[in-house]
């Protein structure tokens, strides 16, 4: 009896959840017309059914949504995600560092305008450096040919006096007043260090080597200067693009679902 | 309308796969009521049933990775019951007695009023279908823990026997044959508290609707 129950039980089950064949819904149809008792078990279990459905659905007292932190805590975030804060930051670092290149060379810039005179005194030096040797073999130089690639610092007192018969500034010799006179050739050549050089010490082959040393390391020093510079101003472009490229992406992957 | 549904589903399934919070958040927004409701019918308690929705939630993100499947809820209603179910042991471990709140200050009985108080709803407020909700919910909760889950899992949250099998990690079988008896056992139940129609009452109640109809 209960065995016969419990098939019928199932019968029922079957039923309610479809899962029942063709051949097996007519027999159980047939039968459901001829029996009482398994009419109402299926009633029974038909109303046991709605009443679980009916089950109202609390509201939960709070959403469950995972904060990023969470979400952090317990799972490593994905690769996008993992590299956004460093992008980020990068990003800033490159911005400010772009910045940077163009408002530092300020200082940079006044720096270059000394050397600028200088570097035009320095080739005023080496021509009068390689004139004074012609005029030392030529021994002639006329004050109507005077110009500054003739000028000759290094010539004797007799010579200057001939090519230049002033009495020179404030009663000073000739010499001093041509080092004057040269000087105002070149702007903002007031530099103490190197003028003395210049007027009073005879410059030798060897010295006028080290001094175009000197003037070329200058010059590279400037270029590398300016090439850091651009160096800078490119890996910022460089990193700054990656950086947006990454944020963007990520962005619009984190849109995507939002 | 569905296949859309589904289409969204599976786009939020694969974005919190590869880690996508947001897409993750909206499957939670779906499918939070189904869990804390399942969690609360297991557990009958509010706060630990808002405990372990929470906790499902957290254990579902952290092992999404290994989620092979089409539908997000019977894996996380599989992930809610695991969780329920581990909740339920350790508590049989360690039973927490409720204690007569005692005031700290001289150790004697608080006598409250809050704590003598009834928690089941006042006579005027129950209605008739709150008392067959009160019933269903009485006889859900005398259900074996095994019973139970099949029930809450076929009966209230609609999925297919497949699906049940999945989630509780039981033979087809098994799962038909524990739901048939739970219902068995539910109807005995409602019909010992007088809940449940007979066939006479059922054909007066369907012939008084047709007269007012």
């Amino acid at each position: 009896m209960d065995n016969r129950k419990a098939k019928d039980l199932e019968l029922i089950n079957t039923y309610l959840d479809h899962e029942m064949n063709d051949q097996d819904l007519l027999d159980f149809a047939e039968r459901l017309s001829q029996e009482e008792n398994l009419k109402e078990d299926l009633a029974d279990i038909m109303q046991v059914r709605s009443q679980l459905r009916k089950l109202p659905m609390k509201k939960p007292p709070q959403n469950y949504i995972l904060t990023r932190s969470m979400a952090q805590e317990v799972r490593k975030p994905n690769l996008l995600e993992r590299f956004f804060p460093i992008f980020r930051t990068a990003a800033v670092f490159a911005c400010i560092a772009f910045v940077l290149t163009f408002i530092l060379p300020l200082s940079s810039i006044s720096s270059s305008t000394k050397t600028e005179p200088m570097l035009a005194k320095k080739s005023v030096e080496i021509d009068l450096i390689d004139k004074s040797d012609e005029a030392n073999s030529e021994k002639v130089v006329t004050p109507e040919v005077f110009s500054e690639e003739s000028v000759n610092p290094l010539a004797d007192s007799e010579l200057m006096v001939q090519a230049f018969p002033s009495k020179g500034v404030r009663g000073g010799n000739p010499k001093l007043e041509y080092l004057t006179n040269a000087e105002r050739m070149i702007p903002d050549d007031r530099s103490p260090v190197s003028t003395p050089e210049i007027s009073s010490q005879p410059i030798s082959g060897e010295a006028a080597q080290k001094e175009i040393q000197n003037l070329i390391n200058g010059v590279s020093e400037s270029q590398t200067t300016g090439s850091a510079e651009t160096i800078i101003r490119l890996v910022s472009i460089g990193i700054l693009a990656v950086s947006l490229f990454w944020i963007a992406i990520t962005l619009i992957k984190r849109r995507q679902w939002a | 309308m569905k296949e859309k549904m589904e289409t969204d589903e599976s786009k939020l399934i694969k974005g919190a796969i590869q880690g996508n919070l947001n897409a993750f958040n909206q499957l939670v927004m779906i499918y939070q009521t189904a869990v804390y409701n399942t969690a609360l019918r297991i557990v009958y308690d509010e706060d630990r049933a808002n405990d372990l929705a929470q906790t499902a939630f957290i254990s579902a993100w952290q092992h999404m990775d290994s989620f092979k499947g089409d539908s997000f809820k019977p894996w996380i209603l599989r992930i809610t019951i695991n969780a329920c179910y581990d909740e339920l042991r350790r508590q049989r471990r360690h039973p927490s007695v409720p204690l007569e709140p005692v005031s700290t200050e001289d150790d004697e009985e608080n006598e409250d009023v809050h704590w003598l108080m009834d928690p089941s709803p006042q006579p005027s407020q129950t209605t008739e279908t709150n008392e067959m909700i009160q019933a269903v919910e009485n006889c859900l909760n005398r259900l074996p823990f095994d019973y139970r889950s099949v029930l809450l899992l076929i009966d209230v949250q609609e999925l297919d026997y497949q699906e049940a099998s999945e989630v509780l990690d039981k033979p087809l079988g098994t799962v038909k044959s524990r739901l048939f008896r739970a219902r068995q056992k539910m109807r005995d139940c409602l019909k010992e508290k007088g809940e449940l129609f007979s066939s006479e009452d059922r054909y007066f109640d369907r012939k008084d609707e047709q007269d007012n109809g």
